[in-house]
C-alpha cells in the first residue's frame, strides 16, 4: 500500500478516517464543500499533521518523513496559488523542475496533455483562471517527473479540474490514468460525476468530515449515498455489467 | 533577457572604476596638499566612505529583495514597511537618552540598537504579513504606520533633549555616507556580511516561494525555519546598516524591482546583482558628494530626489503590481 489513514482525525475537520491507497490506481476524493476533502489530501501529502490516528506512506508515518524526503517522490497541488509577482511561465516552471537548467524542458507527456509550451514566455498575472491553473498543475508535476515518470511517485490534487475546459479536463483525467496505469498512486478530488465514473479506479466519500464509504467506483457510488453527501436526487443507469452508465442531478424545485 | 554574466561583471568593473575615481582622483588633479595630507585623508576618510557605500548599498538591497519574496509583496522595502525606522527609534533612544557615562561605548551599542530595533518593527511587519495574506496594501499601510508612529514618538524625544544631542541625531537622521568611521565599520561589516551571506546561501530556496508557501513546503523546504532565516537576516543588515548611514529612501525598493524587470525573477542572480548595483548606487551617491564639494551631502536626500519620482512613474506606468 503506498497510503495507509489509520483512524485519521484532524481538528474538526476530519474524524476517523480509516482508507488504505494502493499503487498504480486513480483515486477520487468526492463530497460537499467542507466534507474534508482538502484536509485529507493536506494529511496525505505530509504537510499537515492529524491530531489523532496515524498516516503512513510507504509504510513510514508521515511525521516521520522528511520534507526534502517526500518531495522527491510526492507532489501535492492546492487549491490557491496567487503568484505575486510579475513572473513568466517558464521562470517558474524552471524552479520548480528538478535538474535546476537554464531553461525548463517539458517532458513529451506533460507538454501533449497540459498545452502550456505556447505559455512558456508569458507573465503568470496575465494569464486566464484556467490556464494559471494549469501551469500550477504542471508545476507540481515538475516537482517529481522522473518519478512519476517511472511510476514511483504519490502524486495528490486537490480539485485539478477547476478552470479547466472541457478538452483539458480530458487530457488531464487522461493523463493521470495514465501515469497510474505505469504505477504511480493517484488521489486528487473532484466534483465531476461522469468524469468520476469514467477515470476513477475507486472513490473515497466524504460527508461532514467522515468516511461515507470508500471502494470500487461502481459498486460504491449509489443514489442513496450522493444524496446524503449533496442532499439532493440523482439519476443512474447502469448497463447489464453493474457499471454506471449515466449519472445526473435531478433539479431542484424552484428555491423561493 | 539581457546576458546576466556581462552584466554583473559590467557592474563590477563600474564599482572598481568608482572606487578608483574616489580614492585616487587626488593623484591627477594638482590640488596642492602634501602627499602625507592626502595619505591620511585617503586612509581616513575616503577609505571609510568606499567601505561604506558597498556595505549600506549591499545590504540594503539583498535585503529589500528577499524581503519582498518572503512578504511575498513586490512594494516590500525596508524604508517603506518600516524596518529602517525601528532601527532608527532604536538609535534615537540611544543618542538622546543614554547617560553620559555610556558615551564613549555609542559606537559600538549604536548598531546593536539598531539591530533591535529593526528586529523589533521585522516582527511586527511580518504578523501583519501572516495575518493577512490577501490583503497586500495591509503590510504597507502597517508600514506606514510604524513610520509615522516613529515619527511623532522622535518628536516628542526633541521637546525633551538639548541642543547637542539633536543636531547629532538630525544630522545622523538624514542619513550620510561620511558619518561612518573605522570604529563604526568595525563593528557594523561583519554584521552585514553574515546577513548578506545567510541570504545569498537561500537563493534556491526563495525561488521556490514564488509559487506560494505550501507549494514551498511541498517541495521539501521547512518554510517556517526559511522565514526566520531571513528576515534575521534582512534585519541584521537593515539594522547594521541605518547605524552606518542613517536611513535611505528607495534604493532598496527600486534596485531589486530593476533588475527583475530587465533579467528575470531568478533570485540565484537577483541577489548578488543587487548586491553590486546597490553598490553601485552607493558608490555614485559617495563620488558625487565627493566631487561635488558639497562635503557630507545626505545620500537619503539624493536616493528620493532622484527614487520618489522614479517610484511614482513606475507606479503610473503600473510596473508595480
Amino acid at each position: 500500500m503506498a497510503v495507509v489513514c489509520d483512524d485519521v482525525s484532524y481538528a474538526s475537520r476530519l474524524q476517523r478516517i480509516e482508507v488504505s491507497y494502493p499503487r498504480g490506481q486513480c483515486h477520487f476524493l468526492l463530497g460537499a464543500n467542507g466534507a474534508g476533502k482538502s484536509s485529507l489530501l493536506s494529511i496525505i501529502g505530509g504537510i499537515a499533521i492529524p491530531s489523532s490516528g496515524r498516516c503512513l506512506l510507504q509504510g513510514q508515518l508521515t511525521t516521520q518523513w522528511s520534507l526534502a524526503g517526500l518531495s522527491a517522490w510526492r507532489c501535492l497541488h492546492m487549491q490557491s496559488n496567487a503568484v505575486a509577482f510579475d513572473i513568466t511561465v517558464g521562470e517558474l516552471l524552471q524552479f520548480y523542475a528538478k535538474p535546476s537548467a537554464c531553461a525548463v524542458v517539458l517532458p513529451d507527456l506533460l507538454a501533449n496533455a497540459l498545452d502550456i509550451d505556447h505559455l512558456l514566455s508569458r507573465p503568470m498575472l496575465q494569464l486566464s483562471g484556467g490556464e494559471a491553473q494549469r501551469v500550477h498543475l504542471a508545476r507540481t508535476l515538475l516537482q517529481v517527473w522522473p518519478m512519476a515518470e517511472n511510476g514511483q511517485a504519490l502524486l495528490l490534487f486537490d480539485e485539478p479540474l477547476q478552470g479547466l475546459d472541457i478538452n483539458h479536463q480530458l487530457k488531464f483525467c487522461a493523463l493521470m490514468k495514465t501515469l497510474s496505469e505505469r504505477g504511480n498512486c493517484v488521489i486528487m478530488s473532484v466534483h465531476d460525476l461522469p468524469f468520476t465514473i469514467e477515470f476513477a479506479d475507486t472513490v473515497t466519500l466524504l460527508n461532514e468530515g467522515q468516511l461515507l464509504a470508500y471502494g470500487d467506483t461502481h459498486t460504491t457510488l449509489n443514489k442513496a449515498r450522493l444524496k446524503a453527501m449533496f442532499a439532493c436526487d440523482f439519476v443512474l443507469e447502469r448497463d447489464q455489467n453493474k457499471r454506471i452508465e449515466r449519472i445526473v442531478p435531478v433539479p431542484l424545485p424552484n428555491l423561493c | 533577457m539581457l546576458s546576466r554574466r556581462y552584466a554583473l561583471w559590467g557592474v563590477v568593473s563600474v564599482n572598481l572604476v568608482l572606487i578608483a575615481a574616489i580614492l585616487f582622483a587626488d593623484l591627477f588633479a594638482d590640488t596642492g596638499t602634501e602627499p602625507q595630507v592626502a595619505n591620511f585623508i585617503r586612509l581616513n576618510l575616503q577609505l571609510p566612505l568606499v567601505v561604506t557605500a558597498i556595505l549600506v548599498g549591499s545590504a540594503l538591497c539583498v535585503s529589500a529583495a528577499s524581503l519582498q519574496v518572503v512578504l511575498n509583496n513586490p512594494l516590500a522595502d525596508p524604508g517603506i514597511i518600516g524596518i529602517t525606522s525601528g532601527a532608527s527609534l532604536a538609535a534615537a533612544c540611544l543618542l538622546l537618552l543614554s547617560p553620559v557615562a555610556i558615551s564613549p561605548y555609542l559606537y559600538y551599542l549604536l548598531p546593536l540598537a539598531c539591530f533591535v530595533g529593526a528586529l523589533c518593527s521585522t516582527a511586527i511587519i511580518y504578523k501583519f504579513a501572516r495575518h493577512l495574506v490577501s490583503v497586500r496594501a495591509a503590510v504597507i499601510l502597517a508600514g506606514v504606520a510604524i513610520s509615522t508612529m516613529v515619527g511623532a514618538i522622535i518628536g516628542w524625544m526633541y521637546l525633551f533633549t538639548d541642543a547637542t544631542a539633536l543636531r547629532n541625531l538630525t544630522f545622523w537622521l538624514m542619513g550620510s555616507l561620511h558619518q561612518a568611521d573605522w570604529w563604526v565599520i568595525t563593528v557594523a561589516s561583519p554584521i552585514i556580511v553574515l546577513s548578506l551571506w545567510v541570504q545569498l546561501r537561500n537563493t534556491r530556496q526563495l525561488n521556490l516561494l514564488y509559487a506560494g508557501e505550501v507549494a514551498t513546503q511541498v517541495a521539501g523546504i521547512d518554510t517556517k525555519r526559511l522565514h526566520r532565516q531571513i528576515l534575521l537576516a534582512a534585519a541584521m543588515g537593515v539594522g547594521a546598516a541605518v547605524s552606518m548611514a542613517g536611513s535611505i529612501a528607495f534604493v532598496g525598493l527600486l534596485v531589486p524591482h530593476a533588475i527583475r524587470l530587465l533579467f528575470g525573477h531568478d533570485n540565484r542572480f537577483v541577489l548578488p546583482m543587487s548586491a553590486t548595483v546597490g553598490a553601485m548606487v552607493m558608490l555614485i551617491a559617495a563620488s558625487l558628494s565627493e566631487f561635488l564639494f558639497v562635503s557630507a551631502l545626505p545620500v537619503s536626500m539624493l536616493t528620493a530626489t532622484i527614487g520618489g519620482p522614479v517610484l511614482i512613474y513606475a507606479l503610473y506606468k503600473g510596473q508595480l503590481k
